[in-house]
């Protein structure tokens, strides 16, 4: 399991693949700068949140174009048949490249923080380093489950996967990356604290402003991701006993 | 026949290098998915200043998911031709290159009209931007412009995309660089003077500013920046001209078109 997480990280982090350098490197760039000509319009914008934002938007964009395809990608490079015959099983394969993938999103996020102090010049007032933290790896955990559901989805219905691109700025707007879940309408509200990665969001802004609901939040982000890991596991392990016995199952 | 033979070129371009072909596809790519770009921009403009802001922002994004549409869609076309080795072909077909590329560009033309006048529609139905139906001839002469200038602008960025293996980091980045430098969410005058000088040689600074002038919400004089947009076409015009011209006769030299590449 650890073998096949380093081999995933190795394989994503050579960068041969254009598309995840621009998510990685540029995109946080690029809302930075429109971040920051905005705030020049109105002097006294509170930026840290729209700096986070950044982060958010890039790791979404990264879990979404590598973990939606995780499963997909295995039909394209005629994998899959090796991958079910292996001893290692699907749920392992799958859970390893969300993670590592959720891990390479990370990336995004320092330099995010990197590019704010340096080139932008704002200060990021972050006032526990520890809950911080913290809030981080909650994220990253739901960021990696939000990337096994992806993984399912794209490779369970057919024709999905070619709507990738619908899905990215609807879970933006609805996960409260840059309004709080709470002033949008009801409907939405219900949708959106049904996704894991709404409360990893909400927890990693809660510990910047060392808000005490934070660990209420981290706690039903973890408790959240816990029970779509299981359903998950359980839908995979039925994707693989269905593969195994026919042979197609959905866009696979 | 005759209708055939001169609409049955479009109409086949259309069926193999166009991505969207269904309904379905069409109505989600070209009405939802732009729908949500506005959004994305009108929420992160509300939430940072304020929603005094909004339509400035939702027109300019109008403008720039046109252009993005155009853009994409040569590139794409490009692409597939390289893809499917029949760029070569055009080259060595006895019509000129230009006449092809030319009859080639009338679906990404109506393709960005119907973004624009969706984009508009939205603007007023959804975002509550009135329609300035008193000034429809500005908006029409602005939209002529702004496609000619944006339309030239794709021929060149097409022809230079033949120059990477990849195109599509260049195309991100080059979208990126319209979405920052073109005044689209924020004015180009809040750049520095270098940085603004480079934006005002882009296409499509030009038309942002008179779009929003035309719907009343800022205040320049409108014709005199659509001749400065239609100037800039024009030189983007010209530099593709002799750049795809350059290309055919190095291809014909060659018998490749930067294949190794």
């Amino acid at each position: 399991m650890l073998n096949l997480f380093v081999q995933e990280i190795k394989y994503f982090t050579n960068f041969h693949n254009k598309m995840y350098q621009f998510l990685l490197f540029f995109q946080p760039l690029v809302f930075l700068t429109i971040v920051y000509f905005l705030q020049q319009i109105r002097g006294d914008v509170n930026t840290d949140r729209f700096v986070v934002a950044s982060a958010l938007i890039s790791m979404w964009s990264y879990v979404l174009y590598s973990s939606g395809s995780a499963l997909v990608s295995l039909r394209w490079s005629d994998t899959l048949k090796l991958v079910i015959a292996a001893p290692t099983s699907l749920f392992q394969v799958i859970i390893s490249k969300a993670f590592s993938n959720s891990m390479i999103a990370l990336i995004t996020m320092v330099l995010s923080f990197v590019y704010a102090r340096f080139i932008f010049g704002f200060s990021i007032t972050i006032s526990n380093y520890f809950w911080f933290f913290s809030s981080v790896i909650v994220l990253i955990i739901s960021l990696c489950v939000v990337g096994i559901i992806l993984a399912i989805v794209f490779a369970v219905f057919q024709n999905v996967f070619d709507f990738q691109n619908l899905i990215l700025t609807p879970i933006i707007l609805m996960c409260g990356v840059f309004i709080p879940v709470e002033q949008l309408p009801n409907v939405i509200q219900f949708v959106s604290y049904g996704i894991p990665m709404t409360w990893g969001i909400k927890a990693v802004y809660e510990a910047i402003e060392v808000n005490e609901m934070m660990y209420t939040t981290m706690i039903i982000s973890l408790g959240i991701s816990f029970i779509y890991l299981l359903l998950a596991a359980f839908v995979i392990r039925k994707m693989e006993m269905v593969l195994r016995r026919h042979g197609k199952l959905g866009a696979m | 026949m005759f209708w055939i033979h001169k609409y049955g070129f479009t109409n086949l371009s259309y069926k193999a290098l166009y991505s969207f072909q269904s309904l379905k596809l069409f109505i989600l790519f070209r009405i939802v998915d732009p729908f949500m770009n506005y959004l994305f921009y009108a929420t992160l403009v509300s939430a940072m200043i304020g929603s005094d802001y909004l339509s400035f922002v939702v027109i300019g994004n109008i403008a720039s998911y046109t252009c993005h549409t155009i853009m994409i869609n040569f590139m794409t076309m490009f692409r597939f031709e390289r893809r499917y080795g029949t760029l070569e072909l055009n080259i060595a077909s006895p019509s000129p290159t230009l006449w092809i590329i030319i009859r080639k560009a009338i679906v990404p033309l109506f393709d960005g009209m119907f973004v624009f006048t969706v984009g508009l529609l939205i603007g007023w139905l959804i975002f509550d931007i009135p329609l300035p139906l008193d000034q429809i001839g500005n908006i029409l002469v602005l939209f002529i412009v702004t496609l000619f200038s944006v339309l030239a602008f794709s021929l060149l960025f097409a022809c230079l995309s033949l120059l990477f293996a990849n195109v599509n980091l260049f195309l991100n980045l080059a979208l990126a660089v319209f979405q920052v430098f073109c005044g689209v969410n924020f004015s180009v005058t809040l750049l520095p003077n270098s940085l603004e000088f480079i934006a005002r040689m882009l296409p499509l600074t030009h038309s942002i500013e008179a779009l929003r002038s035309i719907y009343g919400i800022e205040s320049y004089s409108v014709y005199p920046l659509l001749g400065k947009e239609l100037i800039i076409g024009i030189c983007y015009l010209l530099v593709s001209l002799v750049f795809a011209t350059m290309m055919e006769k190095v291809a014909r030299k060659n018998g490749a078109l930067l294949k190794s590449v």
